[in-house]
């Protein structure tokens, strides 16, 4: 990940020409120093996050040999290497990968929406995904899930999800700048939810039920069944548009003064709005189409970042959510089965909503939802 | 002072543009024009095209007619980026940011300057140290902007418009949210800057007394869709103020510098009051509450009032009634007793003249 790279870059006042003596030097230089500790302490704890879930599974694999297998040192044996490389490094990185994006998308929508409770999950916009994939999943005749479709039906069912959430993210900003009130706009993309999601159930009612397993891992969210195939599509789209969140940081900034200020200061308001909306419909509709619809993960970890980092500045903010974002993923992973300690194993959702529900309660109760409203 | 124009409106027709629907004009032959270290209001009735008219001068909405030129260029034609170089504006609007310090929202006004990755340079972070100094928020600097007075966040705004380094400062109602001792800093920092930076200064209120007294340019946005540029004395001499805010029973009263409500006395209650400066003011002050008007030296009636908290007064004069003769201690029991004998007093008046 190129995470840890842009947080040193983005420390404020690192060159500060300022001598230490003066207080506010001093205190430039504290603050950076915790920033670069901040996020050196998220890429350890992430870094340790994918070591222990390589590690752990059905069969343990010690943490030194994982390490050795990582680093291309060569495994003590070939069982080890077949099952870090083939089985449990595509989930961790799809995990990874997810839990980033999410993260991200998760920044761009509170930004975009004015409204601290804008998730891709919250929204609508994940199930808005799904009903897009559904559609060309179940319409199309043949087989079942995309391990059984070519490379260009993958890139359908894809193409779909994405536009699902395109739709979702459009009707529900469109309502957003009617209202206002971030939770009458919360209520609204719930129901836009449960409308996308009423849609799939109607289609899969009425769908041969050999296709509909394909259709489970959807609404319940999992990184297992990522192959590497499908782990090229969403590296490749997830590093364009997290780079593309690197260009918006600025902007998004000027946008948190409100759209007449951001237009006063050179920004161009609509083409940040399409860029940043065209990212999160993309970040969220792959997301959900390789790994189903992960949810909270886009609230929770920008709420953690500002708080930690005590700063809106999405120049930080961006890259320490990603981090966040991955790492929370990860660590639901592995309570929720990846540690081979039960046999059955538990939708991630099931463990993001415990993060993440809490977060939701924290910004309705401590009223920071109502001092947002326009 | 140099004598440079900054912003012009050359011709300028402002108004909507509807979709599908003829513009609607609100404002047409508009010329002005603001030179560098000019402090300008911008006054108007309410509705009369004053935002309309701020918009169109900071290029936010396109003019029907004319140009607007900054540095003599027509600002349609700048990208929004050049604009913003030489171009900041204030807004009414609150800005809610979340957790963000006072230095990180002044440093925003920095972005036009910036390239996409957004790096601070030297010059930047010396802007946005004269931005804190020239606004008077330097020791607010490391404060959250969501923990701040209104009079503070005003400031910090401004703050963030002058890290622009703009030469046109434009400001909408910078003082609406302010009670007195605010508006009164807010009105000597702009005066401050023009020199400081040498910024021209545009700012629209509804402080008359504030738009007259420091102003060195008044753009006044009439009732007819004109609107008309003179130095703020020019305006209130000429009666041009008073033609365009007094509504029915109103006048410009030239000392205040503002429109008062004309005072509905009473015939033939006129009184004419004796006293040192503050008291004899606040004496008729009391006098006009009570809907009596204070007259010249020749007035039946005589108020003298002496020194002292509550002041001393009394109330004489040749050929008045003895009830009308009084005196006490404070403004009260004179607005009381004066009220108690306006109705008694002409009609006394008359049937002795007649």
């Amino acid at each position: 990940m190129s995470d840890s790279a842009t947080a040193t870059d983005d420390r404020p006042g690192t060159e500060v020409a300022a001598p230490p003596t003066t207080p506010r030097g001093a205190r430039r230089r504290r603050r950076a120093g915790y920033v670069t500790a901040l996020f050196f302490l998220l890429v350890v704890l992430l870094l340790g996050a994918v070591v222990v879930l390589i590690g752990q599974g059905s069969i343990a694999i010690p943490i030194g040999e994982v390490l050795r297998i990582l680093t291309g040192q060569g495994a003590d044996s070939e069982i080890n290497q077949t099952i870090v490389m083939d089985a449990r490094l595509p989930k961790v990185v799809a995990g990874l990968l997810a839990g980033s994006a999410l993260a991200v998308g998760g920044v761009q929508m509170q930004t975009l929406f004015r409204n601290p409770l804008a998730d891709p999950f919250v929204l609508g916009v994940s199930s808005g995904a799904i009903l897009g994939a559904s559609i060309v999943i179940l319409g199309t005749s043949g087989v079942g899930w995309l391990a059984g479709l070519g490379v260009v039906s993958q890139l359908g069912v894809t193409g779909a999800a994405v536009a699902g959430a395109g739709a979702v993210l459009l009707i529900a900003l469109g309502i957003a700048r009617r209202v206002g009130d971030p939770i009458v706009v919360l209520v609204v993309g719930v129901m836009l939810g449960y409308l996308a999601g009423a849609f799939v159930d109607m289609l899969v009612y009425y769908t041969d039920p050999d296709r509909l397993a394909a259709l489970t891992t959807f609404t319940r969210g999992s990184v297992r069944n990522v192959t590497w195939n499908e782990l090229e599509v969403i590296a490749v789209s997830c590093a364009v548009v997290l780079g593309l969140s690197v260009y918006l940081a600025q902007p998004l900034n000027a946008l948190l003064l409100g759209e007449k200020y951001a237009s006063s200061l050179g920004v161009n308001v609509r083409r940040i709005h399409f860029l940043s909306l065209a990212s999160v419909a993309v970040l969220s509709g792959i997301i959900t189409a390789y790994c189903g619809a992960i949810g909270f993960v886009g609230l929770a970890a920008p709420h953690l970042a500002r708080g930690l980092l005590r700063t809106a500045d999405h120049r930080l903010v961006l890259p320490a959510s990603a981090l966040i974002g991955a790492v929370i993923v990860l660590v639901a992973e592995l309570i929720a089965g990846g540690n081979g300690l039960t046999s059955t194993s538990l939708p991630l959702n099931s463990v993001t909503a415990v993060v993440g529900a809490p977060v939701i309660l924290w910004v309705l109760l401590s009223g920071r939802a109502r001092r947002q409203v326009r | 002072m140099s004598d440079t124009t900054v912003l012009a409106a050359v011709d300028v027709s402002a108004g909507y543009r509807k979709r599908r629907r003829p513009a609607t004009t609100v404002l047409s032959e508009v010329n002005l024009s603001a030179r560098a270290g000019e402090l300008i209001t911008l006054i108007g009735p309410n509705g009369a095209g004053k935002s309309t008219l701020l918009r169109t001068l900071v290029g936010a909405q396109p003019p029907l007619g004319g140009q607007v030129l900054l540095d003599g260029t027509d600002i349609t034609t700048l990208s929004p980026r050049r604009r913003a170089r030489r171009l900041a504006v204030t807004l009414t609007e609150p800005v809610d940011v979340g957790l963000m310090s006072v230095e990180a929202v002044v440093t925003l006004g920095r972005l036009p300057y910036r390239s996409w990755l957004g790096r601070e340079n030297d010059h930047d972070r010396l802007a946005v140290d004269r931005a804190l100094a020239d606004a008077g928020v330097e020791d607010l600097r490391d404060r959250m902007l969501s923990d701040l007075s209104d009079g503070e966040r005003q400031r910090v705004m401004v703050a963030r418009a002058l890290a622009q380094e703009p030469a046109v400062l434009v400001l909408d109602e910078p003082t609406a949210f302010l009670d007195v001792a605010r508006r009164i800093e807010l009105a000597a920092m702009l005066t401050r800057l023009t020199v400081t930076t040498n910024a021209a200064i545009v700012l629209s209120t509804h402080d008359l007394g504030f738009a007259l007294r420091r102003a060195d340019q008044v753009w006044l946005v009439g009732n007819d869709s004109t609107v008309t540029a003179a130095a703020p004395e020019d305006l209130a001499y000429s009666g041009a103020i008073t033609e365009t805010f007094a509504g029915t029973n109103m006048s410009f009263d030239d000392a205040a510098a503002t429109i008062v409500v004309a005072d509905d006395a009473v015939p033939g209650a006129t009184v004419h009051v004796t006293g040192d400066g503050r008291q004899r003011q606040w004496a008729e002050h009391a006098v006009r509450r009570a809907g009596w008007a204070p007259a010249g030296d020749g007035c039946r009636h005589v108020l003298s009032v002496e020194p002292g908290t509550p002041c001393r007064w009394r109330l004489d004069g040749t050929g008045v009634p003895d009830a009308t003769r009084a005196e006490g201690v404070g403004f009260d029991s004179l607005v009381g007793h004066l009220r108690g004998c306006a109705t008694a007093v002409p009609e006394a008046l008359d049937a002795r003249l007649s």
